[in-house]
């Protein structure tokens, strides 16, 4: 990784205007990286926004531009393995030692122009569903209570809208695999 | 729900959603640890899971979503736009590039959210296809006949209904349903197979006690109102949740896998499926023979098949049907048998032509009958697994063949008293309607591999009836 010691610093660092558009262009990533670790949604601005504070207040450390993103992540990882220490209580998260597998096979392979691919085939995979079922199937990121409004109006179990909801993002992650399969082609 | 059986995705979208147990968890944990694969495939989960937040904080895709998304979509915005705004506050000394770049973030995080799309009040839900012997309370709907959102109540016969999203379900009578939308029908009581093909997933029947959500592809349910309800898994994949509002609140969901059944009982607090029965076959749980049993693999247009016929039914109007009758089967002719059409062709005039079956020839009759109040024409076509050896449409001929091949203790029109048969008999420029049984002239159509006959009828309103016998040989 070409980040210096934590003691040394770049004879080169990097500009703020520089810094800052690293942030944005890697932002996906990063925002990704940390729903990797953390269980769900909640937390995951809190954490990168102090990871943020953190790379922006060690940047000096950062040689050159095209370590910004192992080096975020290396710091952004620590964040979120803090904040898990505390949801554990009242959460149910994944092992620690499986999280960290997987947090370090992803640390070498995605970019966010892999994820703006994944997520632009999404977009048309959700586009190919009816309203409703679009509906459905991003109603538990509208908000709690939003699968059980949901269920009340159409006079069915929450149970079972998460089982239809599963159903639906199996088609559509086949879809989109179908859809980046194509692209490569 | 069984642990055991769940797919290792379905495991990481239910820890992803929030809906894992501790079992889960623990079970998910185990698998990841062992499969590099596995992690690849949660990974690429994850990645998907940051476009279904992405999507509804911007109000859903290229369509329109509702209003309650949009709301919700707008107040996520404002939690994103935080994580920004908080860092430029720690990052007082930034760039006017740097601020550009933020201000563009926030303009893209600020599209618009897109609007409401209406309910579907009034708009019907499912459509009806051709059913055999149906006899609906109140109401009389003819094939095709689009069916609105209401409950139904079917004393006997068999319907078949197509959902708006392409779900087919058959239904046995006696049976009270509510088709409440386009992937929700309430079974009060009645049996049916339900076939969910991949466009329709997320159709769901539930019933007073529970809620029957298909993973599959076919099933089958046999509803008794207040006392049972059986769930036979044809083929696929079934899971069966308690409706919250039972008896059986705190049970836990049930899946079902292919070739399995159970039965509950209402009032069962112990939980439900606890009794494992033998399932049936859809032909078992509709209980009554199919149309390809009967030799018929086809009917289409305003046909409908009529198994149970008493005696004095062909007196009774058929209202816009034709029905088809199944007559005797494996009747070997003891003579020449006279029939009209013998022949592929269209034919609008009905003689005797002097053709015949051969003595010999082994035969199953269908009797095809049509009476009517109203003079307008009724078309259907109907398809025969078997050859035909000949149509008879001819009054005369009908009532000879009566003897041969008709039900026994039917009582048939008598030719001489009514315009039994088709008509035009002769060729003529202008049938006269009070000499002739309709007002236009019938129409048969015979398909080259004499397995399709295709009809267009009408009849002189409560003078006529318009019958035709179609011989085919027989499979036995």
């Amino acid at each position: 990784m070409d980040v210096e010691s934590d003691h040394s610093e770049s004879p080169n660092p990097i500009s703020e205007g520089d810094f800052v558009r690293l942030l944005t262009r890697h932002e996906l990533a990063l925002r990704n990286y940390a729903r990797l670790i953390l269980p769900d949604w909640n937390g995951v601005d809190d954490v990168l926004q102090d990871a943020s504070i953190t790379m922006w207040e060690s940047r000096q450390k950062l040689r050159d531009v095209s370590g910004f993103l192992p080096w975020g992540k290396v710091i952004l990882r620590h964040k979120c393995f803090n904040a898990i220490a505390k949801m554990r209580r009242d959460r149910l998260v994944l092992d620690q030692n499986v999280l960290e597998l997987i947090a370090r096979e992803e640390e070498a392979e995605t970019e966010s122009e892999n994820l703006i691919g994944i997520q632009r085939s999404l977009e048309e995979c959700l586009g190919e569903l009816s309203p409703e079922r679009r509906e459905l199937v991003l109603a538990p990121y509208c908000g709690a209570g939003e699968v059980m409004k949901l269920a009340e109006q159409s006079r069915k179990t929450p149970n079972s809208l998460y089982k239809i909801i599963g159903r639906l993002r199996a088609r559509l992650s086949k879809c989109v695999e179908e859809k980046l399969r194509l692209e490569l082609l | 729900m069984t642990a055991e059986d769940m797919k290792p995705e379905e495991r990481i979208d239910q820890y992803l959603l929030g809906q894992a147990t501790a079992e889960d968890v623990e079970v998910l944990n185990e698998l990841l640890s062992k499969d590099e694969q596995l992690r690849k495939l949660y990974r690429f989960r994850v990645a998907l899971e940051g476009g279904y937040r992405e999507s509804a904080i911007r109000g859903g895709s290229s369509e329109p979503m509702v209003d309650v998304l949009s709301a919700k979509a707008e107040a996520k915005q404002s939690s994103r736009k935080s994580f920004l705004y908080g860092f430029a506050v720690a990052a007082a000394s930034l760039s006017a590039v740097a601020l550009f770049a933020v201000m563009q973030w926030s303009l893209f995080d600020q599209k618009t959210p897109t609007s409401v799309v209406s309910t579907e009040v009034g708009v019907p839900v499912a459509r009806l296809v051709p059913s055999l012997d149906a006899n609906w309370r109140d109401i009389d709907p003819t094939p095709g006949a689009l069916l609105e959102k209401g409950r139904f109540r079917l004393d006997a016969g068999i319907v078949e209904l197509e959902f708006n999203r392409g779900a087919r379900v058959t239904l046995r009578g006696p049976s009270v349903f509510e088709l409440k939308s386009t992937d929700l029908l309430h079974v009060s009581s009645g049996n049916l197979v339900a076939r969910i093909p991949e466009e329709a997933i997320g159709f769901t029947i539930v019933t007073d006690e529970a809620e029957v959500v298909d993973l599959g592809t076919e099933f089958g349910l046999r509803v008794e109102n207040g006392r049972q309800t059986e769930v036979h898994v044809i083929e696929g994949l079934v899971e069966v949740f308690p409706r919250e509002d039972s008896s059986n609140r705190s049970a836990e969901s049930i899946r079902i896998e292919e070739g399995q059944a159970i039965r509950w009982k209402v009032g069962d607090v112990e939980g439900m499926g606890t009794e494992r029965i033998p399932v049936r076959s859809s032909h078992g749980i509709l209980g009554t023979r199919q149309r390809s049993d009967l030799g018929l693999t086809f009917l289409q247009g305003n046909m409908r098949l009529k198994e149970t016929v008493s005696a004095s039914d062909l007196k009774r109007p058929t209202s816009s049907w034709i029905e088809v009758i199944p007559e005797q089967s494996g009747v070997v002719l003891q003579h020449d048998i006279p029939v009209t059409l013998a022949a592929p062709g269209n034919y609008r005039v009905f003689g005797d032509t002097g053709q015949v079956i051969p003595a010999g020839t082994k035969v199953d009759s269908y009797l095809l009958h049509f009476r009517s109040a109203q003079p307008s024409p009724v078309q259907g076509v109907i398809k025969f697994d078997q050859e035909i050896v000949g149509i008879v449409c001819e009054a005369d001929q009908l009532t000879v063949s009566d003897s041969i091949v008709g039900r026994d203790g039917m009582r048939y029109p008598v030719a001489s008293k009514q315009y039994r048969g088709l008509e035009p008999r002769i060729r003529v420029e202008n049938p006269n309607p009070d000499k002739f049984g309709g007002l236009s002239a019938d129409e048969v159509t015979v398909s080259q591999d004499m397995k399709t006959v295709g009809l267009s009828v009408n009849v002189n309103p409560h003078r006529g009836v318009d019958q035709l016998r179609v011989l085919v040989r027989s499979k036995d």
